[in-house]
């Protein structure tokens, strides 16, 4: 049975703040679209059914398994990966925080680990959340070297520097609006 | 590699009587696409299949959450995330909020929607029993027509539901809860994405009258669908008072009415004692006014000590000596490996490169009797499809580093459920998997050999009918256990002193049997590899830990010379032992000669778990001790299942034997291992190997003659062993450590000996391992003009941080800042020799061999400057920065420009070991870890947690104590995972738990609140400045650790891991039925059986 051409979809999304325009099939993952056409491997596979987190990719902000998102579904929309953390070659606090804790050791479920803990600080972690909090949140990205605890204390020391950072601002002179 | 849907178009309808036509029209072939976070993964694993998904989020208004007068409506496409997080929720349901802020991970509750979880009705799911106790109504939009289905009559099975064709979930609209209505749910779960239980009450209370006026209840998860059951509702009904004797008859019921399914989370039986647990918990926190708690288990602490404590250990004080060693510098990977630049071999595209994917067997034991590649030649974009018999041109179409028994493609018969048969190769990976499914395969079936058990029993079918050749590597292991015509594999024994006078005057003999289950390391990055054969070379990429013994493999193949292999490997994605050895490498090999061009195979992780996972040990042990309580004899047989190839079993059975030992002082010792070939996954090394397998029976049975002699189990323990300097291993290297001062330090770590309060419990273990493995090597490192170094070392970066330690060791010799050393690691073409990664060989002796370079090259530049100053080399001093006589000083780089009047010439220097002196005693490094676990238990239902965990580095010398430490806590919570869960199980000849959904790994919520290690430096190591071999130890301690501290707590000896609640629960339930520990058999009839026809001896059922 010849089965009828299925037409590709014209896909237009920001990736990395950067526009982008690509043909994909309707069943092409955004991580294939990441890996294969657009050349921006630091997104990496593992298990691909959405229990690893390895794959961990910002769509408007939030974590999303990119094995399992499609990528026609991220037209118009802003895609954030491992490669964008980082502005002008000056590393977000998260990525500083990893290094400093040395919070990984294969690296290879590093991207997906500092995208979440990077959407975790910035959309869900409450002024007064604990480090139990954390790690409910963190539970679905795996990491089969680090035993966790380095990647826990990085993240606490990423969302310390934050706190630090914001009430900085404010305690500026004239900054209070 | 990803798995590859078959394709499928989408359609968008604007309304929701567009989509609801789309469905019609579609028939089976179209479905509602919603958040796709079930339904793309079962078209992904090939178990559905939809040639149009019609999704519904481009429909407006779906997603909506409203109040009405009397109730709630959420649209179905609502996601968990916006459900959490929704106020009218929280006001109205707060424990709807919090099931759905818990469903998966942050991802799919990103994504996944309330509606779309309801219609795919996957049994191992919440939402839908809590929303049975809310009497929810769902909202079904048809054509043309709306109507509301009550939940209880939603759900028609498994994967099933009412709806009907063309019909679409609307709205769900639950009941806003009245005065005195509580709702209470329990999600018992293994592993945070998938619950194996899910109770969920209703009590309406009548607060005035103190009565129970009405009740829902539910159970999921463990039934087909959500159930409810009015009968056990309706004996809730009436006064709090006698509540708790209605309970038990109301789980009771509930539990029958729920159809309890027996299956891989637990049997039926602990199902329904979980139910009688959690209901009753639930009803009596409910009636008490407690906030009901979704998961339950114990209450964390927080990590804040624990952390202070990490940091406080990287601040190690600095040693005055050195200038970088003993310094926690950051790792040299760290900004590649953040921002997504570090490369990986699936990273790896060349020119023109192709893409090859295998179809494996379905079947453990057949032979082949045609293959049709008709259909799949014909696919569009395939360049090529290859069988065995297209390898039979090849010079060698076998390999194996021992034996020479790996298929790279079947030939004339199957070994095992998962065997590559056929390869595809084409211009991309979505056309070769589509193409894969277009092969047909006629097999004949043979007996299949499951089991050491059957496969040893003379008479057995064979797996591998013609003798094979020994390999090319077969390292220091005994070949001679392979006993060609039979099964065996190995035959390892270990054996002095008379074993029989021994037991004949001991005065207590303690016999057991015990299990350390089929494991899977799971790297998280899958075997992967890319070549490029171009006639008379071959170049490799490849993530196998092992890069020199992958060139002589892949050189075998076709008859090259080693200098024409290339092998690379970039950065490794977690080894873990798993990726010691050749895997996919012959593969991606034989696939590149057959289309000329570069070929990339990467497999999925259900792919490589077939490819490789761990040996098991089924294991009988005999300790005996004399009137003193000093142990004198240990007698074990050990039964191990090497699966269809021998890969490196033999070394891990080997191991097995000879660290079965211990650091004890024995008078005589009877060990003997033997590992089979049986039609399952090949099996071969996992971190930590034979000592893993050895310390589970061996510290474990430490501990039940330590409570058979009335001792402590530390003080028992620090009797019998051995001091510093003794050879308790004839013929092996004097103990080069303080192991009772070690085990002091873990046992005060752990407030040892106090008493833990009721239902907590410690315990400890240890073991000695003979590591390093073969003592050969070399590096070289070049200095050039500018005073900077180059290191080349054959050693690959696996994440164990050995780029950043061997940089740190040319950096010490040379006085420099860490950025002016580069380290070039693992490439063949380039790099020196080093025969393997791994057994925690990289620091002592590629960091021994880069010492050695470094000062052949001082030495070399202490004759240039002799000569520069025309001067007797004697009279130059070598200072770390540069040469000095008198006053006068010449840095390296300026010796260098001087002598050889070109200022960006270079000196390299060499250094190497091999196994002779001091290199040549084996092992060239014992270590000796010891693990310390404190545990939380919940005695009604087997679970538990562990709180602690503590252990000591005895390493030499920490050249980098943070990179030291952060081994030690990443080998515990590994090994934590095989403690509490993990287990490769056949089901028949089916791995029945081969992926990551339901092959659970440890998590971040299974960190203990305690988690130390003490670095121990008293470098009297083998290796650069007094390092000793570390990094695998601990995961070979935990597991008989966690066995103890059960027992501590609990009073129950567990003697097969995992200790899974279940397996906990009975061993309670046989200790309160009087049920008595299994009587002394001598040596068992599994043995005994495989030697003699008439004997008698059971496989061991492993589930």
């Amino acid at each position: 049975m010849a089965d009828a051409p299925i037409d590709p979809i014209a896909v237009v999304m920001t990736v990395n703040r950067t526009e982008v325009s690509v043909e994909v099939e309707p069943s092409e993952s955004l991580s294939y679209t990441l890996r294969n056409r657009l050349g921006l491997t630091g997104t990496k596979l593992s298990c691909d059914v959405q229990a690893c987190g390895a794959c961990t990719v910002l769509v408007d902000g939030l974590p999303r398994s990119s094995c399992t998102f499609l990528t026609y579904e991220a037209r118009g929309r802003e895609v954030l990966t491992v490669e964008g953390l980082a502005v002008d070659g000056v590393l977000h606090p998260v990525q500083e925080a990893f290094i400093a804790e040395s919070a990984f050791q294969c690296g290879f479920c590093t991207p997906g680990m500092l995208l979440t803990a990077h959407a975790y600080l910035a959309n869900e972690a409450e002024a007064d959340a604990d480090d139990d909090d954390l790690i409910e949140h963190m539970s679905g990205n795996l990491c089969r070297c680090t035993g966790y605890l380095p990647i826990v204390a990085a993240i606490l020391r990423a969302q310390k520097a934050r706190r630090a950072q914001i009430i900085g601002f404010a305690g500026l002179p004239g900054r209070q609006g | 590699m990803p798995h590859y849907p078959h394709p499928f178009r989408i359609a968008q309808p604007a309304t929701l009587a567009e989509a609801s036509e789309l469905l019609l029209s579609g028939g089976p072939d179209a479905t509602c696409y919603a958040g796709g976070s079930e339904l793309l993964l079962a078209m992904k694993q090939g178990g559905l299949r939809y040639d149009t998904l019609i999704d519904l989020k481009t429909i407006p208004g779906l997603d909506t959450i409203e109040e009405h007068n009397d109730h709630l409506e959420i649209g179905a496409l609502a996601t968990h995330r916006t459900i959490a997080r929704s106020p009218l929720v929280r006001a109205a349901f707060p424990l709807l909020a919090r099931l759905e802020g818990r469903i998966a991970n942050p991802r799919v509750r990103s994504t996944g929607t309330l509606g779309g979880n309801l219609c795919f009705a996957e049994p191992h799911s919440d939402p839908g029993t809590l929303l049975l106790v809310h009497d929810a109504v769902l909202h079904v939009a048809g054509p043309g027509m709306e109507r509301a289905v009550p939940i209880a009559a939603f759900t028609a099975g498994p994967y099933e539901t009412v709806l009907e064709p063309g019909e679409i979930l609307r709205a769900i609209a639950i009941p806003t809860l009245a005065a005195g209505q509580l709702v209470g749910y329990r999600r018992v779960q293994q592993l945070e994405h998938r619950p194996m239980l899910g109770v969920a009450v209703r009590l309406d209370l009548d607060l005035a009258r103190q009565r129970i006026v009405g009740s829902r209840l539910g159970v999921g998860a463990s039934s087909p669908i959500p159930v409810r059951s009015e009968a056990a509702e309706a004996i809730l009904l009436g006064d709090l008072d006698g509540i708790a004797d209605r309970l038990p008859r109301a789980a009771e019921i509930l539990a029958d009415d729920a159809d309890l399914l027996d299956d891989a989370d637990g049997s039926a039986d602990y199902k329904r004692h979980l139910i009688g647990v959690h209901l009753g918990r639930l009803v009596s926190g409910l009636i008490r006014g407690e906030d009901p708690e979704i998961t339950g288990g114990r209450t964390r602490r927080s990590l804040k000590a624990t952390i202070e404590e990490w940091e406080e250990r990287r601040q190690h004080t600095p040693k005055p000596e050195f200038s970088v060693v003993g310094r926690s510098v950051p790792r040299t990977d760290g900004r590649a490996k953040v921002t997504g630049q570090a490369v990986y071999t699936a990273d790896v595209v060349l020119p023109r490169m192709a893409h090859a994917k295998v179809l494996r067997s379905p079947v453990a034991h057949a032979r082949i009797l045609s293959i049709d590649t008709t259909a799949a030649k014909a696919v569009e974009g395939v360049l090529d499809v290859m069988v065995g018999s297209d390898l039979l041109t090849l010079k060698r179409h076998l390999f194996g580093h021992a034996i020479r028994d790996n298929a790279i493609l079947a030939m004339d018969k199957v070994t095992y459920v998962g065997e590559p048969v056929v390869a595809v190769i084409a211009e991309d990976e979505p056309t070769a998997a589509r193409a894969i499914e277009l092969i047909h395969v006629a097999y004949d079936e043979l007996e299949p050999v499951m089991t050491p058990e059957a496969a040893l029993r003379p008479g057995a079918p064979l797996i591998h009918e013609e003798p094979h050749d020994f390999g090319h590597a077969p390292g220091h292991v005994n070949l001679a256990g392979r006993k060609f015509g039979t099964n065996q594999l190995t035959d390892d024994v270990v054996a002095w002193g008379d074993i029989d006078a021994a037991f004949a005057r001991a005065t207590t003999i303690v016999e057991g049997e015990y299990y350390y289950p089929m494991a899977f390391a799971y790297p998280l990055e899958s075997y992967a590899a890319v070549v490029d054969h171009r006639g008379d070379e071959v170049t490799v990429h490849t993530n196998g830990q092992h890069t020199y013994t992958t060139r002589r493999d892949v050189a075998d193949l076709f008859g090259l010379p080693l200098s024409r292999v290339r092998v690379i490997t970039p950065f490794v994605g977690g080894g873990f032992g798993a990726k010691s050895y050749s895997k996919v490498e012959p593969l991606a090999a034989v696939c590149s000669w057959r289309v000329r061009r570069p070929v990339r195979v990467e497999l999925t992780v259900e792919e490589t778990v077939l490819t490789t996972r761990a040996l098991d040990a089924r294991v009988w042990l005999r300790t005996a001790a004399d009137a003193d309580g000093k142990l004198i004899a240990r007698q074990a047989r050990v039964l191990m299942n090497s699966g269809a190839f021998a890969q490196n079993s033999m070394l891990v059975s080997a191991k097995t034997s000879t660290r079965l030992v211990g650091p004890y002082g024995w008078d005589a010792v009877d060990i003997r291992v033997r590992a089979a070939y049986t039609n399952t996954s090949p099996a071969s090394s996992y971190r930590g190997f034979g000592g893993a397998h050895a310390s589970l029976p061996g510290e474990v049975q430490m501990d039940e003659m330590a409570e058979r002699l009335g001792r402590d189990p530390v003080d028992y323990r620090l009797l019998n062993l051995v001091d510093r300097g003794h050879v308790f291993f004839p013929g092996k290297r004097p103990l080069h450590a303080d192991v009772k001062g070690n085990l002091r330090l873990v046992a005060g770590g752990l407030d040892w000996p106090r008493k833990e309060p009721p239902g907590t419990g410690k315990g400890v273990a240890l073991v000695v391992m003979d590591s390093g493995a073969v003592p050969v090597g070399r590096s070289e490192i070049r200095v050039h003009g500018d005073g900077s170094v180059t290191v080349l070392t054959g050693s690959a970066e696996l994440g164990q941080g050995s780029q950043t330690i061997l940089t740190m060791v040319a950096a010490e010799e040379f006085g420099l800042p860490m950025e002016r050393v580069r380290i070039q690691m693992s490439d063949s073409g380039v790099t020196p020799y080093a025969r393997t990664t791994g057994a925690d060989r990289t620091t002592i002796m590629e960091g021994t061999t880069i010492l050695l370079a470094c000062r052949d090259a001082k030495e070399q530049l202490q004759e240039m400057a002799a000569e520069i100053w025309e001067i007797p080399a004697e009279e130059i001093e070598l200072e770390k920065s540069g040469a000095r006589n008198g006053d006068r000083t010449l840095p390296w780089g300026d010796i260098i420009g001087q002598y050889f009047q070109a200022p960006d010439m270079e000196v390299s220097g060499r250094g190497h070991i091999r196994p002779v002196g001091d290199w040549g005693l084996i092992p060239p490094s014992w270590e000796n870890p010891i693990v310390g676990v404190r545990v939380a238990t919940d005695a009604e239902t087997g679970e538990w947690w562990a709180t602690s965990l503590v252990d000591v580095a005895d390493i030499g010398l920490a050249i980098n104590p943070t990179l030291a430490d952060g081994m030690d806590i990443g080998s515990m919570m590994q090994s934590l995972g095989i403690a509490m869960r993990e287990q490769l199980v056949y089901d028949g000849q089916q791995l029945s738990n081969g992926s990551v959904l339901n092959y659970r790994v440890p998590e971040f919520t299974d960190l203990p609140d305690e988690v130390r290690t003490f670095v121990i430096e008293n470098r009297d190591g083998m290796g650069p400045y007094g390092a000793k071999a570390h990094g695998d130890g601990s995961m070979a301690t935990v597991v008989p650790a966690v066995s103890n501290a059960l027992h501590d707590a609990l009073g129950v000896r567990m003697h097969r891991a995992p200790f899974t609640p279940e397996r906990v629960w009975r061993a309670l339930r046989d200790q309160a039925d009087g049920v008595p520990p299994d009587p002394p058999t001598g040596i068992p009839g599994w043995w005994t059986a495989t030697e003699h026809p008439e004997a008698h001896g059971d496989a061991l059922d492993t589930r």
